[in-house]
């Protein structure tokens, strides 16, 4: 039996190691990889980057789609004294649409290393556009945890 | 000395507590370099009715004098802690007790009771009364009296203070001025009373219900953290308290993000049975914990938004106001 997580995740980790230099152009060096089990059933890729210059951590999640589950990525940013961005969010707020498509995908997605390729170019673009101010250490700005509704 | 800072105190931001301000033991220095206590001139015994022994009391407590103004100054908290004590001890025959009474009363100004540092200073009070009008036999013992009453009002707080007298009918009694608006300098937080908390609207909200803390740190809780938490907090903050929420880094990075995971792969909706195995679950029961365990003033906004039920909210409720 195929393990889809597994290949999806195989995948994702060639690609993003393979743009390692993308991050590194933004002040970001790998710091740490895991699979991480999701209470109730699934995993989730994370690839944690360290930028000590400025102080930030960024966290890149990864969930694979499945029927009935929904799948993407997810990137969060945290400063030093608490603050956290989550990409996805932010572009949300400053009405930025386009960008935010590429977080998410279904199963039916017909080429998944291009869309992979296709997320990792937009998040070049937005860490040279939409958040140039906040990577240089200039600016930040939080935005406000998503609680589903729960809280 | 107590542990919480009266009203009239205020703490540093420095998160430091601020030295309390009651009175120290009189030290002089001799040429030699030694230190000796100073001790007082013997008095003849004491004489007087109670109320009149709880008026020296109370005038030799190490409180500022627009402390004991607001209070309705020593004569007048003498008449009405004299009405309020002389109940609880006849009460003291019966299973209500003064620990009924002064449950009654808090509930009365919309205060917590379970835990609370209020119930103790009350009974502070009590002891006061019973000092100065059973026991007291010299002047010392009316400078223990007053130092018991200085403590006490520091745990009650004057604005509760005043709220439950007033709550007791005996607010004319002691021909009390209105409650103690705090002047908060730069650079320090004004510390919380209970009592006024329960009162203050913000943005159209008003607490459900507050529980007393003693560290001068206010939490807030409430059904939806964007429409109530949030916007309470923020307006506390503005008044000069020093506030906390469920949020920032009272999360764990990996807390957030396995959060934001499951947003990816639920689609938005994570099933009720696996809330509480989230970390984002458990690091709120904890931070819940903390607030109780620490001595966090509690305000509580309910749902203002009439929103559906919240594992979260329900859980901090249990912790906090086993509700």
């Amino acid at each position: 039996m195929v393990d889809i997580t597994a290949n999806a995740f195989n995948i994702v980790s060639k690609l993003i190691e393979k743009r390692e230099s993308l991050f590194e152009s933004h002040g970001f060096v790998l710091t740490e990889k895991t699979v991480n089990n999701l209470p109730g059933g699934g995993r989730f890729l994370q690839y944690d980057f360290r930028n000590n210059q400025k102080n930030l951590t960024l966290s890149l999640l990864f969930v694979t789609a499945a029927d009935g589950d929904g799948g993407g990525f997810s990137a969060n940013l945290y400063n030093a004294t608490g603050g956290y961005l989550n990409i996805h969010d932010f572009l949300q707020l400053h009405g930025y649409v386009a960008e935010k498509l590429l977080f998410t995908y279904t199963k039916d997605v017909p080429d998944f290393p291009k869309y992979v390729e296709s997320f990792l170019s937009m998040l070049d673009r937005v860490f040279s556009n939409q958040l140039k101010p906040i990577l240089a250490g200039e600016a930040w700005e939080s935005t406000p945890i998503d609680w589903l509704g729960y809280k | 000395m107590p542990e919480q800072a009266a009203d009239f105190l205020l703490r540093p931001k420095s998160a430091t507590r601020s030295p309390c301000a009651l009175k120290k033991p009189t030290k002089e220095v001799g040429t030699n370099g030694a230190v000796a206590a100073v001790l007082p001139p013997s008095s003849p015994p004491l004489s007087g009715s109670c109320t009149e022994k709880m008026e020296r009391a109370i005038s030799r407590a190490p409180l500022a004098q627009g402390v004991l103004n607001a209070l309705g100054g020593p004569k007048g908290i003498a008449i009405a802690l004299g009405t309020m004590a002389g109940a609880w001890a006849v009460s003291q025959v019966t299973p209500a007790g003064w620990a009924a009474d002064i449950a009654g009363a808090l509930m009365v100004v919309g205060l917590a009771v379970a835990g609370s540092e209020i119930a103790s200073g009350l009974k502070g009070l009590y002891d006061f009364w019973h000092l100065a009008c059973k026991e007291a036999k010299t002047d010392a013992d009316l400078d223990r009296a007053g130092q018991l009453f200085a403590d006490s009002v520091a745990k009650v707080g004057v604005n509760t203070l005043l709220a439950i007298l007033d709550a007791k009918g005996l607010g004319r009694l002691k021909g009390a001025r209105p409650p103690v608006e705090e002047e908060v300098p730069a650079g320090r937080y004004r510390t919380p009373d209970a009592s006024v908390l329960a009162n203050t609207e913000i943005n159209g909200i008003k607490p459900v219900q507050v529980r007393p803390g003693t560290n001068g740190k206010v939490a807030v809780i409430g059904r939806s953290m964007s429409d109530a938490v949030n916007p309470y907090a923020q307006g506390l903050a503005e008044q000069g308290y020093d506030v906390e929420t469920f949020s920032g880094d009272q999360i764990s990075k990996s807390a957030n993000n396995q959060w934001i995971a499951f947003r990816n792969h639920y689609k938005g909706y994570i099933p009720q049975d696996v809330i509480p195995t989230t970390q984002m679950y458990q690091e709120n029961q904890a931070w819940a914990q903390k607030l109780a365990s620490q001595g966090y003033t509690v305000v509580d906004t309910g749902n203002p938004s009439n929103l559906g039920a919240s594992q979260f909210y329900d859980m901090e409720r249990q912790i906090l106001f086993s509700k």
